[in-house]
């Protein structure tokens, strides 16, 4: 078998490379989500060569093929073949040149220049996407964002390239099932992030698999094959990888978005539970539970929308669309909010009517020193906001309400973003000894950035959490110092009372 | 006096003083007690959201 072979991309190319490496039939690919999804990517990225490694090694595959495979009675194959996908045309022979040619223009410049990613193809029936990596979709002027992406080292062939993406793959359903793909993909983010081993499919699923599961005989009791996880299962193997899980109730728009944008933010890949029904003729049709590793969001709304009595202006609430790695549909896919009476994300699952993916729950794998939930800043932040809000209204009544951005970051990313973006701003924040993991919260009047307020993460929640203020415009302090005095003791909220104590002016001798 | 406590009383000084008597008069002082009130009861309601129930966490998740 040759070592590589290049064709011009096109839907079919793609197919038939598909078939050639794995154990599936055109027709079977043709069923999948994933050939509908990846020739619309394929397409939006600009998709002109494939480049077909042959005998690939993938850790992954290896890893599962050990534990699973190689001791079937039929024999599978333990080699993949890698696809990598470029913008840009070129022939066999243009590559071939550039191997033995050092002075050939087709060098590794102009093929890093045309990059677009990898799909590893697992020499398997039916379940056969393995390992991808392909880029996103392009910013659009900063409505798209994924925090999450990291760089994948490619060696191709001597040439050393890389993707920034975070990698995907499909169930295999033996090994793996919905749940445990994405806690591979989300463990390809926080082991970068965290510094702990990322464990393979099998791996993951052995580790949720300790316990036993509630739910017998919805979900089978049996580790392998695999037919599914619980919310609990998939804690334990989060545990597994040494960090903590964080677990909440996402049956609100409002919780959803705030808290998967103030983590995303931080580059950690919260996973996404949820229930997808199939709506026929005003009937529901449960079609099963489902999770996804959350990679992005798109702030399409171009204004927030105010939340509870007061109209807290919150800048997760721009949110109009998450991106997710589905392992049945494919890598970024887009859920969107439908904004109707129900709760619930469009998706790209096909039913005999329209599927709704209506949200369960919120999975987050946290660093242990990571101690302060989102929602204790924001709650601190809402109460801030609706006190100020009437006084803000009588003192600069042209001021414009704030839009408050409240997410995770570390002091590292934080005080690059203060060099990076706003140094004329808040320079002076730097020179500041701030501790690892912060929750900042920055306030906007219009497009004016007015205040930034830093929290320790990694405290206790009795204790005041704010360690930094940056004041860049006056306006905000002094009413949080005026207001001090009448709202004191009377908050019920710690952080809230230590934002007001903080701005709170002297006693006068 | 160091410099933080002089920030805060710098900050006082940006406001006219009409709202300092709007803030310290009884529609003032009803309309912050209200906000305060306001807030609380989102928050509890955020709070009670956000708990999970039994049947969330052992829903199979099998797709």
């Amino acid at each position: 078998m040759k070592a590589f072979r290049v064709l011009a991309y096109s839907r079919d190319a793609l197919l038939e490379c598909l078939v050639d490496a794995s154990l599936s039939s055109q027709e079977d690919l043709e069923r999948k989500l994933h050939i509908r999804y990846f020739t619309d990517y394929f397409s939006a990225l600009g998709a002109r060569t494939i480049l077909v490694e042959s005998g690939y090694v993938d850790h992954d595959y290896l890893e599962d093929y050990a534990a699973y495979y190689v001791r079937c009675f039929q024999r599978y194959k333990r080699h993949t073949q890698r696809l990598h996908f470029f913008n840009q045309p070129f022939s066999e022979h243009d590559f071939h040149d550039a191997l033995v040619n050092p002075a050939s223009a087709f060098n590794a410049r102009f093929l890093q220049d045309g990059y677009l990613g990898f799909v590893v193809v697992k020499p398997l029936p039916q379940t056969i996407i393995g390992r991808t990596c392909l880029i996103t979709y392009p910013a659009d002027g900063g409505r798209r964002s994924f925090p999450i992406l990291r760089d994948y080292p490619v060696n191709l062939f001597g040439f050393n390239l890389k993707v920034a993406s975070l990698a995907f793959q499909e169930q295999d359903t033996v090994v793996a099932a919905c749940a445990t793909s994405a806690l591979w993909s989300c463990f390809q983010g926080t082991g970068k992030l965290f510094q702990h081993a990322i464990p393979s499919p099998v791996e993951i699923t052995k580790a949720a698999t300790d316990h036993v599961p509630e739910s017998l005989p919805a979900t089978s009791a049996r580790a392998l094959p695999n037919s599914g996880l619980t919310a609990t299962q998939m804690a334990l193997a989060i545990r597994n990888v040494g960090l903590e899980p964080y677990i909440l109730s996402t049956t609100s728009t409002y919780i959803l978005n705030s808290t998967l944008y103030a983590y995303l933010k931080c580059k950690i890949p919260p996973i996404l539970g949820f229930q997808l029904y199939d709506l026929v003729a005003g009937v529901e049709h449960l079609i099963g539970g489902h999770a996804v590793a959350l990679t992005g969001f798109s702030t399409g709304i171009s204004k927030p929308k105010p939340f509870g009595p007061s109209g807290f202006l919150l800048r997760a609430s721009r949110i109009d669309k998450v991106y997710a790695h589905d392992d049945q549909v494919g890598p970024f896919s887009r859920m969107e909010h439908a904004f109707s009476t129900r709760d619930y994300l469009a998706t790209s699952w096909r039913g005999k009517g329209n599927v709704e993916a209506l949200p369960l729950l919120l999975l987050l794998p946290l660093y242990h020193k990571i101690r302060i939930p989102f929602e204790t800043i924001h709650d601190a932040v809402l109460i801030l906001d609706s006190v100020l809000d009437p006084a803000r209204a009588k003192a600069y009544p042209t001021l414009p309400r704030p839009e408050w951005d409240i997410y995770l970051t570390t002091v590292n990313e934080f005080k690059s973003d203060v060099l990076d973006a706003m140094r004329s701003l808040l320079g002076s924040a730097v020179e500041h000894s701030l501790t690892a993991v912060l929750w900042r919260v920055t306030a906007r009047c219009g497009s004016d950035h007015h205040l930034d307020l830093l929290f320790d993460a990694t405290g206790i929640a009795q204790h005041q959490l704010l360690v930094h203020v940056v004041k860049v415009r006056p306006e905000l302090p002094a009413l949080i110092a005026a207001c001090s005095g009448l709202v004191k003791g009377q908050l019920g909220n710690r952080q809230a009372e230590a934002i007001f104590a903080w701005f709170e002016p002297p006693v006068s001798p | 006096m160091n410099r933080h406590v002089a920030e805060k009383t710098a900050d006082r000084g940006a406001l006219p003083p009409e709202f300092f008597d709007w803030l310290n008069s009884a529609a003032g002082q009803f309309a912050v007690q209200s906000a305060v009130k306001n807030s609380q009861s989102a928050v509890k309601g955020l709070d009670d959201e956000r708990q999970l129930n039994p049947e969330q966490l052992h829903v199979p998740i099998t797709l």
